[in-house]
């Protein structure tokens, strides 16, 4: 099945990053597509390239980056980034920053859409 | 595009305006998600129902009134419906004479069924 | 539908108003803080209890063992479930998160 996922809470304050990343690795291992992550809200700020928790901390970053590496599409709203100051320097990578149609696009092409 | 060929989203609001950011920004993703031509409704269940109340004047917050957007969405950025659950104003002391805008008010059966025909349901 | 809360029913509305728009096969996961609806001897127990009448209700192994809740604790009859089941639930259901 194809999944897209919709992120709306930031790093840390809130579970729901890592509630996402446990269900994207999950969904993964069955088998089944990611066709994208989309970032909204506060949700931009888990691909800040600037995060630096302590090292014997989980870093949501890095681990966001790792799941790009394995084909995983990471979108970040221009919009909501740029009212947060997460731009083309401060992004992870810059490419990932795009709008909202994206997520419509997410919500048309995968079989499920999931809110965390 | 015919109407079968559409894809179904709705925005499910469920938080009070102006505390958090969640209205303004759904708004901002109503209004892109309109250019698409797919099948775009809106519904305002739970304390979302407070967005809609008239008379907002948000001058001394210095943030926008958001309560003006809503009668130029259908109008000009083709969302297909807003609907307002009519159990979550009359728990809320309001009713239809107490709403800044012209909506659909449905009662809360109707709307789980029209929930149940979309193909993704995204809540702020 | 799949109706997953993912707040503490003490502190949101998330889980009240999940179950007003539970309809027949539908069933519910509950996440992050949204477990504590399934504590027993809790102020919910008698609504998860009467909703689990006609809806299956889930729980996170996850959540619930971080935050120190035995499966004994656990009502009766909800059943855990781990990050794979929840994908394998939504791959049944249409997701719909209350929060």
């Amino acid at each position: 099945m194809k999944f897209g996922i919709l992120i709306k809470e930031g790093p840390y304050m809130h579970q729901a990053m890592d509630t996402a990343y446990n269900f994207i690795l999950a969904a993964m291992e069955s088998g089944h597509e990611i066709k994208g992550v989309f970032f909204y809200n506060d949700g931009v700020y888990n691909r800040c390239a600037t995060l630096e928790p302590p090292r014997d901390e989980r870093n949501i970053m890095k681990l966001l980056s790792e799941l790009e590496l394995k084909g995983v599409r990471l979108i970040v709203c221009v919009a909501a980034g740029k009212r947060r100051g997460i731009v083309n320097q401060t992004v992870c990578k810059v490419e990932e920053i795009s709008g909202l149609g994206q997520l419509l696009e997410l919500c048309i092409t995968s079989d499920r859409t999931i809110t965390f | 595009m015919s109407e079968q060929e559409k894809t179904k989203v709705m925005f499910v609001l469920r938080t009070a305006p102006y505390g958090t950011i969640y209205e303004q920004e759904a708004i901002e993703a109503m209004v892109m998600f309109g250019a698409y031509e797919q099948d775009i409704s809106v519904t305002f269940t739970g304390d979302g129902v407070f967005s809609l109340k008239k008379g907002q004047d948000t001058s001394l917050l210095g943030k926008k009134n958001f309560s003006m957007t809503y009668p130029i969405l259908i109008d000009d950025f083709e969302i297909s419906h807003i609907y307002v659950e009519k159990e979550s104003l009359e728990e809320r002391g309001m009713s239809e004479s107490d709403l800044a805008t012209e909506v659909e008010i449905i009662d809360r059966n109707t709307l789980k069924q029209k929930m149940r025909e979309m193909k993704a349901l995204l809540p702020f | 539908m799949l109706h997953i809360v993912k707040k503490s029913p003490y502190e949101s509305s998330a889980f009240s108003d999940a179950i007003n728009y539970i309809e027949q096969n539908d069933i519910m996961l509950l996440t992050e803080d949204g477990i504590y609806a399934a504590k027993k001897g809790g102020k919910f127990e008698g609504a998860l209890k009467n909703l689990m009448q006609k809806n299956a209700v889930y729980c996170l192994i996850a959540d619930i063992k971080a935050r120190g809740i035995q499966e004994n604790e656990i009502i009766e009859n909800v059943k855990i479930i781990d990050y794979k089941g929840f994908v394998e639930k939504v791959t049944e259901h249409n997701p719909m998160t209350w929060s």
